[in-house]
């Protein structure tokens, strides 16, 4: 007999393949299956959290099979966070393991306590489903070897099955997650081993255990030949717990059925503090703050507000780690946000505020009536402050980019007045104070003397840490007050004193740091890859060259760990370049590389090496000739040459790559180029061969029937190749060639920096990078090209305005202002903040030119 | 020899800045250039006075319907040479779609 649950099912699924659209209502359905309707309404909430049907918004609401659910085996993985980030590369395996031709691989899960190895394992289930690799109602059978560890013959009878069949049986039309492994002994973890190699069926094996306890038996190794690491949330990008973050809140939203508020303060907290056991700590911190504050709220009925109280001590500790990643944290967290959760979706407000200090003190009294003690607040607040101020410091030198624009605002006598007092810090203290305090300090005192600025009062708290941290800085403030006060004649109180030693104790944060490639000279010989690079920083100054110590001595495993630790660590997330002088090196990385995932390219400086082979040969012949013409030919392949080679690529057979090259060297004109044929669909294949050119030279274009996306070397297609007049064949290839690499931004703004007279690129930059974000997000994908120019159209576009000229209508306005109206209004919107910021305005004919640049019309 | 170059794009706005630059190269470099940037609603009633057409990138899209309406060479700027307005480049391209 079937559960209500299947009943209910089925008729949704009935009623789904018999009628293309809608669904079906509850009502309706515990009509037709006599069935409560209370009863019906829990079970559709629970086929709809299972993730089985799915449910319109509107009303009625109406349930439905949703076909997706089940096509989209990717999106299984989707659900996991991080999918796209930290995991990507641990989903690939697991993909890789599940789907090898024939039988899948084995699993073994590995990673620290709560960092979701469980859930990965049931993802993989979905996905086998998802795959049809085994039936819907195949089982997800688990057992946790921890709670077996020491009764080894339950376990075995368990496993292996006694009289009836054990789990291990059951498991071959399905999945069996085996948690802890380490738990079991020796001796089972090797039956389960050989039991796996013995078994012909589909079913899959999942262990999982932590990093230090991975079974070492090579039967066991071989068996799980796949390894798939669970990073700790420490590991993790700050962003991806942000949204675990956002997860969690949202489900204790759902549960509880109130609106959850948290304020910046507490995420940055939550954000922060130490996580020991992973994700299962922050689930189960997060479920005691919201349990403590239900339980404080529960006569109100309306939205509940989390304050930092709820929380353990640990988690405000966590702000004494907000100085290593204050710009990651900033960038996630608005300046005075609260963050809400209504169990569907998050909101963020953000609350304006000018008084620095008065801004600090409600914060302080908020938290004082929290409970929170004193010497915590000062916590929270010291690092509030410095923020405030920073955001002040910022606001005041929004415009200002250099002396001759302060001078238009500020008279001479203030500027020279605060020169002098900077100059005299600066000598006194022997270091360097940053242009843009000059600039805000300048504007600051004349907002002081003007009257304009409401005074400020400081705390007591505030005034005395100030003091006492910084006293010399203090002692120059309260004489250069004086002055002012003398001259100026306005009052200076103590207020405004501490106000000056912030501006000049306060470091301007440094650019926002994007990951750089980096680079690395792994050499043999003692202190010899560090000396190059010491040359180089001396040289450039620049800080993301490194160096690695190749030893001897050393064996190889122990190399290779301390190599991969080396890359890992400097590694920004933009890949490796490695100049190297021993073959070892390159087969390494290649290992490392893959097990990273981590991008590296290999430059090969073979210094020692040649050095080796010319002793050894010297040694055997006295002609100097002879010894020269050796080495090059033995050394010759590892030495750099910079070829450049062109590969033509086909599919089916080598004769096409053939005809297709004689085509490009005939019309082409590619006289330095050296044009490589290639036939082959197997993608390994087709990269060690790539590889291979690569270490002699660069491939600059691929031209054949795909783009096989590797190395990102250009692809120009073998249609555009023959479709295009051959007269202009050359000029096709050298637009391909182009058209993929890396776009120097800095050198595209430098470049209109020289153009403009009007819109400050400094200004510009930022605003115009976060709108194409947005496009590409919110309006439409647009190609890497076309971005290129609708960021050149909307920069020459805010100079244009600028300069008071005025815009040529578009003739298509109105019928874009109709046919896009709801993008138009989008599009409007992120507009704003430019529009804002350089006081103009875009007319309706500028907007719809973007639009047709974004949807190509 | 006059080398006649119109350059097309959005409003005509950012290949205004080109042409200026374009324009100081020629001169330099002692080429004869008449060059004009143009939006995509003023050209089809001008295009006969030029002998090439170049598109800016965001509007590669047009390039067939161009094409089409004036029968003329078009060629589209590469992005970045667009982008930090190499024209050395994009005078390469105008001798490749049109050699004089």
């Amino acid at each position: 007999m079937k559960s209500n649950k299947e009943k209910v099912y089925d008729f949704i699924q009935m009623h789904s393949l018999a009628e293309k659209e809608g669904g079906v209502s509850t009502s309706y359905i515990a009509e037709a299956l006599s069935l409560q309707r209370t009863n019906v309404s829990s079970i559709l909430n629970t086929l709809v959290n299972e993730g089985r049907i799915a449910k319109t918004n509107g009303r009625p609401v109406l349930y439905f099979i949703d076909q997706d659910i089940h096509r989209k085996e990717e999106d299984c993985f989707q659900e996991m966070t991080g999918w796209n980030g930290s995991l990507k590369h641990g989903i690939q395996l697991a993909k890789a393991a599940i789907l090898y031709p024939g039988r899948s691989l084995n699993l073994l899960i590995v990673g620290e306590k709560g960092t979701g190895k469980k859930q990965f394992a049931k993802v993989i289930y979905n996905y086998c489903i998802a795959k049809k690799l085994i039936s819907e109602d195949a089982p997800f059978l688990q057992m946790n070897c921890r709670d077996y560890a020491s009764e080894q013959d339950q376990a075995k009878e368990l496993l292996m099955g006694k009289g009836e069949p054990g789990l291990l049986n059951q498991s071959e039309k399905g999945i069996l997650y085996l948690d802890n492994i380490q738990y079991l002994g020796g001796v089972l973890q090797r039956e389960v081993a050989m039991y796996s190699s013995s078994s012909t069926t589909r079913g899959v094996l999942i262990a999982s255990c932590t990093p230090e306890t991975i079974p070492a038996q090579e039967e066991f190794q071989g068996e799980f030949p796949i390894v798939v690491n669970m990073p700790k949330i420490t590991e993790r990008p700050i962003a991806e717990r942000m949204e675990m973050i956002k997860i969690l809140f949202s489900t204790e939203a759902s549960r509880v059925g109130r609106v959850l508020v948290v304020k910046e303060e507490l995420m940055r907290c939550l954000l922060l503090y130490e996580c020991s056991d992973n994700f299962q700590q922050l689930k189960r911190d997060i479920k005691i703050g919201c349990a403590n504050a239900y339980v404080r709220e529960l006569a109100n009925s309306d939205e509940i507000t989390l304050f930092v109280s709820d929380f353990d001590v640990r988690i405000r500790q966590g702000i004494l780690r907000y100085g290593n990643v204050r710009e990651e944290i900033e960038k996630l967290i608005p300046e005075n946000s609260s963050f809400a959760f209504d169990g569907r979706d998050m909101k963020v407000s953000e609350t304006e505020s000018k008084n620095i200090y008065k801004e600090l003190s409600r914060k302080a009294q908020k938290l004082d009536a929290e409970g929170i003690s004193k010497e915590d607040i000062q916590m929270l607040l010291s690092t509030e402050l410095e923020r405030a101020f920073g955001k002040y410091q910022r606001q005041l030198v929004h415009d200002i980019t250099s002396k001759k624009e302060l001078g238009l605002i500020v008279d001479e006598e203030l500027i020279e007045l605060v020169e002098n007092f900077i100059k005299k810090v600066e000598v006194l203290q022997n270091r360097k104070i940053d242009e843009t305090i000059f600039f805000g300090l300048c504007l600051h005192i004349k907002g002081v003397v003007n009257h304009s600025r409401e005074p400020e009062t400081v705390g007591k708290l505030e005034i005395s840490q100030v003091v006492t941290r910084h006293k010399q800085e203090y002692m120059l403030s309260s004489e250069f007050a004086e002055e002012i006060q003398e001259k100026y004649r306005v009052e200076m109180p103590i207020d405004e004193v501490i106000l000056i030693t912030m501006f000049l104790c306060y470091e301007p944060p440094k650019q926002p740091s994007v990951g750089k490639s980096v680079i690395l000279y792994a050499f043999y010989g003692k202190g010899i890859a560090s000396s190059i690079v010491k040359t180089i920083t001396d040289i450039t100054g620049f800080d993301h060259v490194y160096s690695f110590e190749l030893s001897y001595k050393k064996d190889e495993n122990g190399t290779y760990e301390a190599l991969k630790k080396c890359i890992r660590e400097i590694d920004q997330g933009k890949g490796v370049c490695i100049v190297y002088d021993s073959d070892l090196v390159s087969k390494m990385t290649e290992e490392i590389a893959r097990e990273t995932g981590i991008l590296i390219r290999l430059f090969p400086a073979p210094v020692t090496t040649m050095g080796i082979e010319l002793a050894r040969k010297a040694l055997r012949s006295s002609n100097l000739d002879a010894v020269y013409r050796e080495t090059m030919r033995s050394v010759g392949d590892f030495a750099i040459s910079r070829e450049k080679y062109l590969v033509t690529l086909c599919t089916t057979g080598k004769g096409g790559a053939e005809e297709l090259k004689k085509y490009i060297e005939k019309y082409g004109n590619v006289k330095d180029v050296e044009v490589i044929p290639m036939s082959m669909s197997d993608e390994d294949a087709l990269k060690e061969a790539f590889q291979g050119l690569m270490r002699q030279g660069t491939i600059v274009c691929v031209v054949g029937t795909f783009d096989p996306k590797l190395y990102s070397i250009p692809f120009c297609s073998i249609t555009d190749v023959f479709t295009t007049p051959k007269e202009r064949l050359p000029e096709l290839l050298r637009t391909a060639e182009s058209k993929d690499c890396e776009i120097d931004y800095q050198e595209v703004f430098d470049y209109l920096g020289q153009q403009f007279k009007y819109a400050g690129i400094a200004k510009l930059r930022p605003l115009l990078e976060d709108l194409l974000h947005q496009i590409d997000g919110q309006l439409k994908h647009i190609t890497q090209d076309a971005q290129m120019g609708l960021l050149i159209h909307t920069a020459c576009c805010v100079e244009r305005l600028l300069a008071g000229e005025a815009s040529q209508t578009n003739p298509k306005r109105q019928m874009i202002c109709i046919k896009y109206a709801k993008e138009f209004h989008k599009l409007l919107r992120m507009l704003k903040p430019i529009e804002k910021a350089f006081r103009i305005i875009f007319s309706d004919d500028e907007v719809a030119n973007m639009l047709m640049i974004i949807y190509q019309i | 020899m006059e080398r006649k170059v119109l350059l097309i794009c959005a409003g005509g706005m950012s290949t205004g800045i080109l042409m200026k630059k374009m324009e100081k190269y020629a001169q330099d470099k002692g080429i004869d250039l008449r060059i004009d940037a143009m939006g995509m609603s003023a050209y089809e009633d001008l295009y006969k006075n030029y002998e090439v057409i170049l598109l800016g990138p965001q509007v590669a899209y047009k390039k067939e319907e161009i094409s089409q309406v004036t029968g003329m060479p078009i060629g589209v700027i590469a992005a970045y040479d667009y982008a930090i307005g190499n024209v050395e480049n994009i005078m390469k391209q105008v001798e490749e779609i049109y050699p004089a």
